[in-house]
């Protein structure tokens, strides 16, 4: 039974409200991304960190590479100064297989207690996607919560050369004999290769999350998107495009549970959007398999991440990072399920 | 409310198998006998030539949606070459791409682990669908298991399945009775025990799985064939066709490993051929690039089909296959999609559609119906003051004439003399009747640069257009008419909801429709995997070079200068040249031929045009006649370095790259 409410909001806002964790344990990315560092230092500046772990993952060679690793040391240099100690790192590839991610997963595990925050914000999805999973079903956490930190803006140029469709690692279909599967667009920026996944399996029906509001010129490359693939012949209605708060987790969540209610068969799940949104793919495509109906989540992954994905920090008025959080388990109770 | 017969394009290969009769044109079935015969056959073209429809049609299910129709009859009739029953996987769709889920696991033996995972996923899948096609074919056995005698009865499927379930690797998967549907249900279970592991859970394969993995591709297919003809299940003389499409993913996905095992996936179906197990027959749907470095005998072990050669227009004497094809894929269309009034108006629907072709006159007067050509032609500076009036004054008549004299009086200049340009138009040197190549091979020229003058561009519409832009690509032509129909519908939705269909297609409407499907082809070129932008920006690199160097041809005297030839020599030198070069053909945005350069000093060298549908969004001609411009690698060196492509073959064994020749070795 899903839970009604879901706590969520700014990071000092949810972490006050659990006064019983006394301490957290953190594990986020070391990388190029200015934003990548706010939720550490934000738990730290609350005397609430217990131990940071930071995930440092290498693209392909792409000519962003030489910017990042310049950008990667300045984050790392200011982590060192913030926490006063140098930080865990743990190098990894962007195209570790499912058996490195294990064994990451299981090494980070090992060194963390009850309570977790998984910051998603410079993560990417092969990686978020499984760790999510292990720390959801992991008996040693008992609270998870999950971050997301917002950046000023994006860059023009956000990655490079994607690959074709394939399903993120441990999120792919057990399932033979299925065809005509239902698909779950999270509308994006990019459709990368997402039409090659439509061509080959004439997934019916469509769906699309659209992230609402959105501003330009976001707005407009969302639309575009749309009306792309709406031109090479994927058939949907109006009415499926249905808007989702870019960062209403429980609200996507709910509209995953609401669309694919009574679909039996194989679903596929596209996270092209927002992150918060991607993670209630992640989320929802456990609960699915909780209750042993077939789903695939799958993605188009580029080689390499542009040093200049985003800039900066969004700040609220009293000029605080707005990173958002979402309880997703607590004291050992899944507050996201079917 | 109208529809467009196009917009289920992008599943042209892949259609639902009661549209199939309807939709499929048998124009290149004749061409395609070794299809339909004894022997392996790899089909090889480029993305967009219709081999997957090609090899849907031996599929089971197309069969019998065949045997249902009475309008559309099977496209080959011959009883011997119609035994056959056909099982296959389609290697993008059908997941076995994920066995490399698990590469890093046991590193020391993960190649070969990868590798048994592979065959045994496939041989699982096809044994399957074997099974199914059996199952269909005996459930309906008037439709074609009895008129072609392909095999014996329903009790001779089980009996032979009752041997077959002592095979091992289905044995330890059977549970309760064997028969024909508990066999497809263990294989299911089989692939399905597989999905799991690639998803990591569980970590290691179930023993009974592992203990049973079949070493060779086909094999233990042969011998379940060999057990369903010894129990009269199948005929003798039945035979067995294996269709594995999409086989250049596997050397896309071995190009993007580590340390590049090409061969590592392919080699298992190469030496499946090699065996040449007279059981089976496989069909082997290729683009060209993933195949040529296989190292067959290739005249003993399989047939070639080469569907972009045989759509050229200059192969098997039949210079009109194409438009011929085109044609009637576009005639099904109209008449599947409720458009039989327009398909049944005229012989040549694609003419009535979209009209012929359009004159020169009348694509220079839609450049610039109401332009001012005396002062908007471009006559560059070492043009005499009295040429030059001469040549504006012409260009009130007749700009195209204008602009045929500014470079026919550039050449004269620069062999030192002058023309004369006073004669009536008619008279002029150039439409004298020996000088009429000279004009010909130029207007396509003259054109551009008058848009170009006029800042338009080029407006192109009509069935021969259309074909030139199609590049004997027939998922560009659907794409073409796609566009084109989708703005005709709204065209018509904006006026009265009863406006007649008049015809042909207005002029504007067309080149609307195919300057938005040059753009939906040129957005294509980011989607391919691991090297789209990169071949994106190597591509506009070169589109936009070659834009220039047309316009500002303007003694014409490279009329073929939409196109590039470098000398084979020179791109030993430049590899990461040759790379995007080949990347790029393999990937159908570049063509490319051998050149023979006019000075014979150059050696042998190659010529690339990039694909007509490309020329609307670059602003090229998109005739590919003439002599190419000639360039030094060098030069498309510094195109690569304006784009922005790191060095690739620096970097070789870190990159996802398709392997030449030389990385083979």
């Amino acid at each position: 039974m899903s839970r009604l409410y879901r706590p969520n909001g700014p990071l000092r806002w949810v972490v006050e409200r659990l006064p019983t964790c006394k301490q957290w344990d953190y594990i986020g990315a070391l990388a190029a991304e200015s934003r990548a560092n706010e939720v550490v230092l934000e738990l730290e500046s609350m005397g609430k960190l217990s131990k940071g772990q930071f995930l440092c993952i290498a693209d392909e060679p792409s000519e962003f590479e030489a910017d990042n690793i310049k950008a990667c040391a300045i984050h790392r240099e200011t982590l060192i100064r913030s926490l006063g100690t140098a930080p865990v790192i743990l190098e990894s590839q962007l195209f570790s297989d499912v058996d490195d991610l294990a064994m990451i997963s299981e090494r980070l595990e090992r060194s963390i207690g009850d309570n977790l925050v998984l910051d998603i914000t410079a993560l990417p999805k092969r990686f978020f996607f499984y760790l999510v999973r292990f720390f959801r079903s992991s008996q040693s956490v008992k609270n998870l919560i999950v971050t997301y930190t917002l950046p000023a803006g994006y860059g023009k140029k956000l990655h490079k050369n994607p690959g074709g469709w394939m399903p993120l690692p441990s999120f792919g279909s057990e399932d033979s004999t299925s065809t005509n599967p239902m698909l779950v667009i999270s509308v994006g920026y990019h459709h990368l290769k997402l039409l090659e996944l439509i061509g080959d399996r004439r997934p019916k029906p469509v769906r699309l999350l659209m992230p609402f509001p959105s501003m330009p010129p976001g707005f407009s490359q969302n639309w575009d998107f749309v009306r792309y693939i709406h031109e090479q012949g994927v058939e949907f209605h109006p009415r499926d495009i249905r808007r989702v708060d870019p960062f209403g987790l429980s609200i996507a969540f709910d509209h995953l549970c609401a669309q694919c209610v009574g679909h039996e068969g194989e679903l596929i799940l596209a996270p092209f959007g927002p992150k918060p949104i991607s993670l209630a793919m992640a989320l929802y495509a456990l609960a699915r398999e909780d209750s042993g109906l077939p789903v695939t989540v799958g993605y188009t992954q580029p080689i390499a991440y542009s040093s200049e994905y985003s800039h900066g920090v969004k700040r609220d008025v009293d000029g605080k990072a707005i990173i958002h959080t979402y309880c997703v388990k607590l004291a050992g109770e899944l507050l996201y399920s079917c | 409310m109208r529809r467009n017969p196009f917009t289920t394009l992008y599943v042209t290969e892949r259609l639902d198998q009661a549209k199939f009769p309807a939709l499929f044109s048998p124009m290149l079935v004749p061409y395609m006998a070794p299809l339909f015969e004894d022997g392996n056959v790899v089909v090889e073209g480029t993305q967009g030539t219709g081999k997957s429809m090609l090899l849907a049609l031996l599929q089971t299910e197309v069969r019998l949606a065949y045997a249902e129709e009475t309008n559309h009859p099977y496209p080959v009739q011959d009883l011997e070459m119609c035994q056959f029953v056909c099982a296959g996987i389609n290697l993008a769709t059908n997941q076995a791409l994920r066995s490399v889920s698990r590469w890093t696991r046991n590193d020391s033996e993960a190649r070969v682990e990868l590798r048994l995972c592979f065959v045994d996923f496939v041989n699982a899948w096809i044994l399957r669908d074997l099974f199914i096609s059996i199952d269909q074919l005996t459930a309906s056995p008037n439709r074609l298991w009895e008129p072609l005698r392909l095999g014996g009865s329903r009790q001779a499927l089980e009996s032979a399945t009752i041997d077959l379930a002592n095979e091992p690797f289905i044995h330890k998967l059977m549970v309760g009775d064997v028969t024909a549907k508990a066999t497809i249900h263990a294989l299911s279970n089989r692939i399905e025990g597989y999905l799991k592991y690639f998803n990591g859970r569980p970590k290691e394969l179930p023993p009974e799985i592992l203990d049973t993995q079949t070493q060779s591709l086909g094999q233990p297919l042969a011998d379940a064939v060999a057990i369903l003809k010894q129990h009269g299940c199948l005929a003798s003389s039945t035979r067995v066709l294996i269709s594995i499409d999409q086989f250049e993913q596997l050397l896309e996905l071995e190009a993007s490993l580590p340390d590049r095992p090409y061969g590592l996936l392919r080699d298992t179906i190469e030496q499946a051929m090699h065996r040449r197990e007279p059981a089976l027959s496989f069909r082997i749907g290729t683009r060209p690039y993933a195949w040529q470095q296989i190292t067959g005998e290739a005249l003993r072990d399989y047939h070639r089909l080469d569907m972009d050669e045989m759509l050229r227009k200059t192969e098997h004497g039949n210079r009109h296959l194409f438009s011929d094809l085109a044609s009637d894929v576009f005639d099904r269309r109209l008449r599947s999609y409720g458009y039989e009034d327009i398909a049944d108006s005229s012989e040549d629907t694609l003419a009535a559609v979209f009209g012929q072709y359009p004159k020169p006159a009348t694509r220079v007067k839609h450049i610039g119906p109401n332009a001012n050509w005396s002062r908007v032609i471009s006559v560059p500076n070492e043009i005499g003051e009295e040429q030059c009036l001469r040549i504006r004054e012409i260009a009130v008549e007749d700009p195209l004439e204008a602009k045929l004299a500014v470079a026919w009086e550039l050449q004269q200049y620069a062999n030192g003399g002058t023309a004369s340009l006073e004669q009536t138009i008619g008279q002029l040197p150039w439409n004298k009747p020996e000088k009429r190549w000279w004009k010909k091979e130029r207007l396509w020229l003259a054109i551009l640069q008058l848009a170009a003058d006029n800042r338009q561009k080029i407006v192109m519409f009509g069935k021969k257009d259309i074909i030139d832009l199609s590049g004997s690509n027939i998922l560009v032509f659907g794409s073409i008419c796609q566009h084109i129909w989708e703005c005709w519908i709204r065209d018509l939705a904006r006026k009265k909801a009863d406006a007649q269909l008049t015809l042909p297609i207005d002029y504007k409407l067309q080149n609307e429709g195919i300057l938005k499907a040059s753009d939906t082809w040129h957005q294509k070129i980011s989607e391919e995997r691991w090297i789209g932008d990169t071949l994106f920006a190597f591509l506009d690199e070169m589109g936009t070079w070659l834009r220039g160097r047309q316009i500002d041809d303007k003694a014409m005297s490279y009329p073929g200068g939409n196109g590039i030839s470098l000398a084979n020599r020179e791109l030993v030198a430049y590899p990461d040249v040759k790379r995007l070069l080949s990347e790029a053909t393999g990937r159908g945005f570049l063509l490319q031929r051998k050149h023979t350069p006019k000075n014979r000093a150059r050696g042998e060298s190659t010529k690339w045009y990039l694909h007509p549908i490309l020329a609307p969004y670059y602003e090229l001609t998109i005739n590919l006649t003439k002599e190419p411009l000639y360039i030094s690698g060098g030069d498309v060196q510094k195109w690569l370095e304006r784009a922005g492509v790191p060095a690739l073959s620096a970097n070789l064994g870190k990159q996802r790259l398709l392997p030449l020749g030389d990385d083979m070795e």
